[in-house]
């Protein structure tokens, strides 16, 4: 579809006149950080909101305001850590992403896209189930992880003693090297020996620091997982992947977030996942692949504008990804 | 309590939602008479039945009490967004009982609301935001009554283009271009409202 037949449509998007696939598109087409059509909707959707300005008012029954008054009850004044929750979950919608129409409520839905909502429904209290015993196995692994990094430096330790005291022996024969062919054939000898440890020792450095990089990673997760204040967000899957699906916990303390996405399409060569975060425009929250198993993780340090943020959204970028959306949005989710 | 609702919409300010989030209840009540005139005018042009509108608005408002952290000032007025949330919960309404479509309704500024009004005029009628309210009657009664219909069908009975085709036995292209011809001169015609 071209730019032009987005704008075209905008009308019929602001008044709520367009069926579930044309608004998907102009979404994406939104998301994809079009201007024109962010500004051009906003004016029709400011004229949209003033047409009950029309009608002949009716004030509500006396009794309403009682009723939900009573109803009303006091989140009064929030404890300072349930109002950073409260902001966490429901961060403040920014420019044009929220002039987006608001999505359908499940009462309205189709029943088939209802029995998917059950199957997402599903997928989340199972996937909260697994984070548990994905924590207990983040916990065990990351105790293997750390005796396997002990034994790896206990590795490195004896090679470096090993290697510094081939260096002694070294300079003793260097000293005796004018004694004749014997001597000068040990010393190649004892060089080569050198050259191998170093090799050895290189190598055990790189995998202590390998498991070193490990352990944090897992030590990341472990805090994260653990921390109260971790919120989730679902992402599911638009057009071009109706059945894939995603999570994505945020801390907003730490500005960390996990992302774990599921039935996702195959990449094609040279291709990878992005994941956005929709403040004014879309940021990128960085690129995944997947593995064998259509899933897709990340994890996210320093989420951009946290407080802001209202959507998320994942798209299928050229290797390395890009700047700005550029191709179709797999997944979207809102705060 | 304020038993004069003074609806308007430019003194529901960022302010006084701002209050609410904070869980102030002077400050919810305060929102409440000033908005809930307009909100349940539309809710029971919708709904088309004065209990379930008042249900209706119910839901709202505890839904405002409870998440109006989500409103920001740069998205539009504060009564913009509480119109575009009543609207949209009225329309999940009318679609989950699938009875919309009853009658042809084919006027934007009258039906449901005006067949239970009260007899007891609001104050809103008489002062504040009276310009708004005059800027969006002229401009609706300058579109012609096809468009004006099809506008209608849209934004109170929630129907699609193809469901609004259907119902008028109309061509989908025609339907389309009424809708877009009217929201473009309803688009300039207002802009006065939301500069």
């Amino acid at each position: 579809m071209a730019h032009e037949e987005f704008e075209d449509a905008l009308p019929l998007y602001a008044i709520g006149a367009l069926n579930r696939q044309e608004r998907q598109s102009i979404d994406a087409h939104l998301l994809a950080g079009c201007t024109v059509c962010h500004s051009a909707l906003r004016e029709y959707q400011a004229a949209t909101a003033r047409l009950a300005h029309a009608l002949p008012l009716t004030s509500p029954p006396a009794e309403l305001k009682d009723r939900i008054m009573a109803a009303a009850v006091a989140p009064a004044a929030p404890p300072e850590t349930a109002k950073r929750q409260e902001r966490a979950a429901a961060p403040e919608p920014p420019a044009w992403i929220r002039h987006i129409q608001p999505p359908p409520t499940t009462r309205m839905i189709h029943p088939a896209l209802a029995a998917m909502l059950v199957i997402v429904f599903m997928g989340v209290g199972y996937y909260a189930w697994s984070l548990q015993a994905q924590l207990a196995a983040l916990t065990s692994g990351r105790e293997r992880v750390e005796a396997a990094l002990q034994e790896a430096t206990a590795r490195a330790t004896a090679l470096q003693r090993d290697l510094e005291a081939r260096q002694v022996q070294m300079a003793a024969l260097r000293a005796q090297a004018h004694a004749g062919d014997t001597t000068r054939t040990q010393l190649a000898d004892r060089e080569q020996e050198i050259a191998q440890l170093r090799g050895a020792l290189a190598e055990r450095e790189m995998e202590t620091n390998i498991l070193r990089k490990t352990v944090a990673q897992r030590d990341e997760m472990l805090t994260f997982l653990r921390s109260a204040q971790v919120k989730v967000v679902s992402l599911a899957g638009m057009e071009r992947a109706r059945g894939a699906g995603a999570f994505l916990l945020y801390d907003q303390d730490s500005k960390k977030a996990f992302f774990y996405g599921f039935n996702l399409p195959p990449l094609p060569a040279g291709k990878t996942y992005q994941l956005w975060a929709i403040v004014n425009r879309p940021i990128s929250a960085g690129t995944f692949a997947t593995d064998h198993g259509s899933k897709g993780r990340m994890i996210i340090r320093n989420l951009p504008e946290l407080g802001s943020i209202t959507k998320f959204a994942v798209s299928m970028e050229p290797e390395g990804g890009r700047p700005q959306p550029t191709g179709d949005i797999y997944l979207a989710g809102q705060l | 309590m304020d038993s004069h609702p003074r609806h308007a919409e430019s003194t529901v300010s960022p302010d006084l939602l701002g209050r609410v989030a904070k869980g102030d209840r002077d400050a919810f009540s305060r929102l409440y008479d000033l908005s809930s005139p307009l909100l349940f005018t539309l809710a029971l042009r919708i709904l088309k039945e004065r209990d379930e509108a008042a249900d209706l608005l119910q839901e709202v408002y505890l839904e405002v009490w409870k998440k109006s952290v989500r409103y920001d000032p740069r998205r539009g007025s504060p009564m913009a967004w509480l119109i575009v949330l009543t609207r949209s919960r009225a329309i999940d309404r009318i679609r989950t009982r699938g009875t919309r479509g009853a009658k042809i309704t084919d006027s934007l500024d009258e039906t449901g609301a005006a067949a239970v009004a009260d007899d007891d005029p609001s104050p809103y009628e008489q002062r504040a935001d009276a310009e708004t309210r005059t800027i969006v009657t002229k401009a609706l009664s300058e579109l012609p009554d096809a468009q004006r219909q099809a506008l209608a069908l849209a934004y109170y009975e929630g129907l699609s283009h193809t469901e609004i085709a259907e119902r008028l036995s109309e061509p989908v292209g025609t339907i389309k271009t009424r809708i877009k011809l009217g929201m473009s001169k309803l688009r300039v015609s207002l802009k006065p409202c939301f500069e």
